[in-house]
């Protein structure tokens, strides 16, 4: 497949995953525009395109962050409406749940979105983040008490 | 307040939008792949009018002697005529199959191979003559006999589906006598059967040098090179001790600088050879700062182990070490690579 083609048929879906990791779409258009022309350049280098720019998002939305907290406070970056379809109930709290995960440290916010939204195995985001198990199940861990969230007892590390 | 996983998700969920425009994102892509390419040829041009200057400054660099004349390109080359560094099957596209080089030693060279007629994707592995064939490799029972260009060939690595028949993941034929060639499709693609004229898209000719962005003036002593590996941001190298038991591999990666800045996390601060250092013990890594490229050194158990200091000081980074014009041929460059 062609850089084109992957391009035109994944882009979307790319952009969809990029905004719910940033909290952010234009931070996310930006993210995924730096990764694709990077990929671009390696592109008769990528075993799996999927995984790999799914990966390059995270690590460029990781240094992208660090980057944009120097000239932008971070109180001041806010949340876009959602365009997802209104629930009955809850909806006030989810709003709030939304707030808190976008005041996150990134690597906390990184590992929740790959974990509950990505569905990857602490192993898989350690190996994406470059750090160890230990790592991400700390950071998973201290993002859960800020958020309030409890974890359920039956999804340890063995069965995920 | 007790919320749950399932509030998590769903809040994950309510930042997903339900409408993205890709066409924007699309156009300023393409705009900016334009506006780096004619930058990175800027950049070759410069290199280009240097080269020059230097061979009208030494009258010996323009004396080459003529190269030699190409070998027909399906000529199998020798195992002795192949560098370590080099390749020997060629690169780039035949007949709607790529093949891009992945990894290279002595004894191997494996290209990535991808097609769409027939689609597939996967790892050509092409083995030196005399090295024995890996196991997981041996025939498989019942599969059917083939051929690849008149060569008797088998199938190897069934799978066998929940539903449907099994088939096989790899086709391995012997490109000459006693040098067995390997295409394997990647693993969690569709299964699409292996057909045997992939293989005989795989064309040999005369050595073809390979590029790296780095030069390595010599080796520690007691290691040798193992392999080069070309990935997505890096140029993998290892050596390997050969005087001490149990023998460690030693790996190197040659990274952006930029895309390291986000892989920090508990680190200490060292020098190596001039350079600054971190040691992050989380990824068994120590990352040394070459400036636009960062060399990390994997799979430490603890910081500046011996070898490194000798190592890196005898490394030179390519001018630009992202962009490939300006790298070096491999197997001048690095210590071993003949």
């Amino acid at each position: 497949m062609t850089f084109e083609e992957y391009a035109a048929a994944r882009l979307p879906a790319l952009l969809r995953y990029a905004t719910v990791l940033t909290g952010e779409r234009a931070l996310a258009e930006d993210v995924v525009q730096e990764v694709l022309v990077r990929a671009h350049a390696r592109w008769r280098r990528i075993d799996e395109p999927e995984s790999y720019l799914r990966r390059m998002v995270v690590n460029e939305y990781l240094s992208w962050r660090r980057r944009w907290s120097r000239v932008v406070p971070h109180a001041s970056v806010g949340l876009p409406p959602s365009d997802a379809p209104d629930h009955p109930t809850s909806h006030a709290d989810r709003d709030a749940l939304r707030a808190e995960l976008a005041l996150l440290p990134r690597r906390q916010r990184a590992v929740i979105v790959l974990r509950y939204y990505q569905g990857l195995t602490d192993a898989e985001i350690a190996d994406a983040l470059g750090c160890s198990p230990g790592t991400v199940r700390g950071y998973a861990s201290r993002a859960l008490a800020t958020l309030r969230v409890s974890p359920r007892v039956h999804l340890t590390q063995e069965t995920r | 307040m007790n919320r749950t996983e399932e509030d998590l998700l769903l809040a994950l969920r309510a930042d997903e939008p339900g409408y993205v425009a890709p066409a924007p994102v699309l156009a300023a892509v393409g705009r900016l792949i334009v506006r780096r390419r004619r930058r990175r040829i800027t950049v070759a041009a410069t290199l280009g009018v240097l080269a020059v200057l230097a061979a009208l400054l030494v009258p010996a660099l323009s004396h080459k002697p003529p190269a030699p004349p190409a070998t027909p390109p399906t000529t199998p080359a020798t195992p002795t005529s192949r560098p370590a560094l080099a390749i020997t099957v060629r690169e780039g596209d035949v007949n709607g199959t790529r093949f891009n080089v992945k990894f290279l030693s002595k004894n191997l060279q494996a290209f990535n191979v991808s097609s769409t007629a027939p689609a597939f994707q996967g790892t050509l592995m092409v083995y030196v003559q005399g090295r024995p064939l890996h196991e997981k490799y041996m025939p498989v029972d019942g599969a059917p006999t083939v051929t690849v260009a008149g060569r008797p060939a088998h199938y190897a690595v069934r799978d066998v589906p929940p539903t449907g028949p099994a088939t096989h993941r790899a086709l391995v034929w012997e490109w000459a006598p006693g040098g067995w060639a390997i295409l394997e499709q990647s693993e969690g693609v569709p299964q699409i059967g292996l057909p045997p004229v992939l293989a005989e898209r795989v064309e040999f000719g005369p050595p073809v040098v390979t590029r790296v962005p780095l030069r390595i003036a010599h080796l520690p002593a007691g290691h040798e090179l193992a392999g080069v590996q070309w990935g997505y941001f890096n140029v993998s190298f290892r050596t390997l001790p050969t005087g001490s038991e149990p023998a460690t591999t030693v790996y190197m990666y040659v990274l952006p600088t930029r895309d390291v800045d986000s892989l920090t996390a508990e680190h200490q601060n060292l020098t190596v050879a001039g350079h600054p250092s971190k040691w992050v013990p989380t990824n068994l890594s120590q990352y040394v700062d070459m400036g636009q490229c960062t060399l990390q050194f994997r799979t430490l158990t603890a910081p500046n182990p011996p070898y490194l200091e000798e190592l890196v000081r005898g490394i030179t980074m390519a001018p630009d070490c992202v962009s490939e014009a300006t790298w070096f041929p491999a197997t001048s460059s690095i210590a071993g690579g003949n």
